[in-house]
């Protein structure tokens, strides 16, 4: 692991070079250029906001709008589902690199991550001008934002690798990854604040809480939203288990990505 | 160094063979069998080069070559053994792989760069250099989807050869890319080979291993035949491919049927035309200079007045290289009376060079009112590559005399940059 890991560190420039090349070549040949980098998040605050706040009126969990709730949770969120979709196709759709050049294909994977978190950072950028213009404003609890980015850049990347790995052995994945991400998004509070979930016991709590995108996002939404410290115990649980998830994924992938060359 | 460059030890390569890429989860965990088979791309294989040695790699096509230069880069492990390369490996194995159409000739020689691992600071400082040798002019600015191919794979070569590797893998890449192109990478690799670099090259141009390598591989059906000292393992090759094509000429012979490329009335038959080497061996595979003779039978069924017998030599591709008959030589008999006989014909120096031919029997009247029987490229032979190097239709007789009038000798081998076999 510590050789990968290192052959990694050796390639940087590679990693450098295709994260660039993939966020730059994402919306090549489009009118907006990188411009929708910007533009997509704010297309969709606008639906969401014309859905949540003109048509169902739905009410906010604290003191700004539902539309703004729903975009700071979908932010990270839709980081999640796009490197993983991205990251599952990322050995495959790479397949004469894989065939003809020999490189750390560990950084495959890694690429997709870094250059969707790319993305999430421009679209918190978005984020920052919409709590100024609905009133919700900064505070110092947003200097911790950093941690919980890495605490998710570490448990996106595991199940990145895992996912890029399995998807050369088993083409189900990318088709059921979709399906998979909806379901996930469904069991995590994203569309709905958490209270909703715990209001009904010990044991909805705690079966809500297990999932560490819950407790990701829930400190997004604590830092960014309430003003208050996240949940560190809850945290912390998140902490341990991207950084498990994070060590298996790079070792399953290392363990097969001598056989991708034969099966991509 | 003492250690060598590369070694193969008892390297063996199984792929499983499947109709569908990739398996389904429900044929893994139903535990469903997919048609599969194994293939042995590599069977127990072993050698080594030393560091600074040029070693070739030849075999038919799908004998296991490439699998070794993938094993050597590192793309691929072995199923069994241990392969062992000490240096930087840089591999030519399908030139502009990494490339993105989408980025200009610079983006792409930087991303090339960082695919081999090197760090940006030296492809900067050999940029230059990269540019100078592909030879692109200001198309370095412009997306690599607009070059033509041939600009494509002069960027591809020049970044490959331009970033000092210590080991270069070479499959194939003169069989592309235009004669002055070949000539530049040539002189290129010639370059490494002085620089004391090793060089590791897979190619079907026996000329081109001849000339660059001084040990070879021969590599057949996964199994390694032979290793050892270039001339002589491309002489084993050659004889050994010699005798595979001459038995399938000669099955082609002996299968031949009645077909629409021959016409005539038959008043006098073409009943044998058998073409026979110098021992009167049949033999389908000549190498230029060699002596042929054609043995050509018929069978009259009633008196023919003047007839004449011709023949000719027609290139694979249509070309007619050489004709001739029996009138234009004045050997043509008054009568031939009824009755079966034949006559012989004989070269005395097949001069044409390696390629495909079909020789016609033609069996006419003198001003060619009636054709009694015509075999249109019915006879097929092959002339193979023998030890001159020599390109075009024909060898011609000639002499290179230095300005001091004295006849220059053949010293050492001749190199040949076209890969044509």
């Amino acid at each position: 692991m510590i050789s990968n890991i290192k052959q990694m560190f050796e390639y940087r420039e590679l990693l450098r070079t295709l994260v660039s090349k993939d966020t730059r070549s994402r919306y090549k040949g489009s009118v907006l250029g990188f411009a929708w980098n910007f533009a997509i998040p704010l297309l969709q605050l606008l639906v969401y906001w014309a859905l949540f706040g003109l048509i169902f009126g739905v009410s906010s969990p604290g003191n700004y709008p539902f539309s703004v709730f729903l975009f700071t949770g979908l932010l990270p969120w839709n980081f999640l589902t796009n490197a993983l979709l991205g990251g599952s196709m990322s050995v495959i759709g790479n397949a004469n690199l894989v065939k003809k050049i020999y490189f750390p294909l560990q950084v495959l994977p890694l690429t997709t991550v870094l250059s969707q978190f790319i993305s999430l950072l421009l679209g918190e950028l978005v984020l920052a001008i919409v709590l100024v213009l609905f009133g919700v404003g900064f505070s110092w609890y947003l200097l911790l934002l950093p941690l919980v980015f890495a605490i998710q850049l570490v448990f996106t990347a595991g199940l990145a690798w895992f996912f890029g790995c399995a998807n050369v052995f088993f083409r189900d994945i990318e088709h059921i990854l979709g399906i998979i991400m909806m379901a996930w998004m469904y069991l995590t509070p994203v569309l709905y604040p958490i209270t909703r979930v715990t209001a009904h016991g010990r044991i909805a709590s705690l079966g809500i809480h297990l999932n560490p995108m819950t407790d990701i996002i829930t400190a997004f939404q604590n830092l960014t939203l309430d003003h208050k410290m996240p949940d560190w115990a809850w945290l912390g649980y998140a902490a341990v288990a991207s950084v498990a998830a994070c060590v298996i994924g790079f070792s399953i992938f290392n363990h097969f990505k001598f056989r991708f060359e034969e099966e991509v | 160094m003492a250690d060598p460059a590369v070694i193969f030890h008892d390297v063996s390569k199984t792929y499983r063979m499947r109709h569908q890429k990739g398996r389904t989860l429900k044929e893994t965990f139903l535990r469903q069998r997919v048609f599969q088979e194994t293939i042995n791309a590599l069977d127990h294989v072993s050698f080594e080069t030393p560091h600074g040695g040029t070693l070739g790699i030849i075999g038919s096509n799908g004998s296991g070559k490439s699998t070794a230069l993938k094993l050597i880069a590192g793309t691929s492990l072995p199923s069994g053994g241990r392969v062992e390369v000490n240096g930087r490996v840089s591999a030519l194995l399908e030139l502009g792989a990494g490339f993105h159409p989408d980025f200009t000739g610079r983006e792409n020689v930087f991303l090339s760069g960082a695919l081999m691992g090197l760090p940006r600071r030296l492809i900067e400082e050999r940029f230059e250099q990269i540019v100078a040798f592909a030879d692109i002019g200001d198309f370095i600015d412009s997306p690599a989807k607009t070059y033509s191919s041939g600009m494509y794979l002069r960027l591809a070569f020049a970044v490959a050869v331009n970033v000092d590797p210590e080991i270069l893998l070479i499959d194939e890449v003169f069989a592309v890319g235009d004669q002055s192109f070949q000539l530049k990478c040539m002189e290129r690799i010639d370059r490494f080979k002085s620089e004391g670099k090793t060089i590791i090259f897979v190619s079907h141009s026996l000329d081109a291993v001849r000339s660059l390598c001084e040990r070879a591989v021969w590599i057949e059906r996964g199994k390694m035949r032979i290793h050892g000292v270039t001339e002589k393992v491309i002489d084993l090759y050659m004889s050994a491919v010699n005798e595979k094509e001459e038995v399938r000429l000669t099955a082609e012979a002996d299968t031949k049927e009645e077909d629409p490329n021959r016409w005539g009335t038959r008043r006098g038959e073409i009943t044998g035309v058998e073409l026979l080497d110098e021992e009167g061996e049949p033999r389908h595979t000549y190498k230029t200079r060699d002596k042929m003779k054609i043995r050509i039978s018929y069978d009259v069924k009633e008196p023919l007045e003047e007839p004449v017998i011709g023949l000719a030599i027609v290139r694979g591709d249509g070309v007619l290289c050489f004709g001739t008959n029996t009138t234009d030589t004045g050997r043509t008999p008054d009568v031939l009376k009824r009755g079966q006989g034949g006559l012989w014909y004989e070269f005395k120096d097949l001069n044409l060079l390696p390629g495909d031919y079909y020789l016609s029997v033609s069996f006419h009247n003198l001003d060619q009112s009636e054709t009694f029987d015509y075999l249109d490229r019915q006879y097929r032979f092959k002339v193979l590559e023998g030890p001159e190097v020599e390109i075009g239709l024909v060898h011609m007789s000639h002499a290179w005399i230095n300005w001091e009038g004295r006849p220059m000798k053949r010293q050492g081998r001749g190199r040949v940059i076209s890969g044509a076999e």
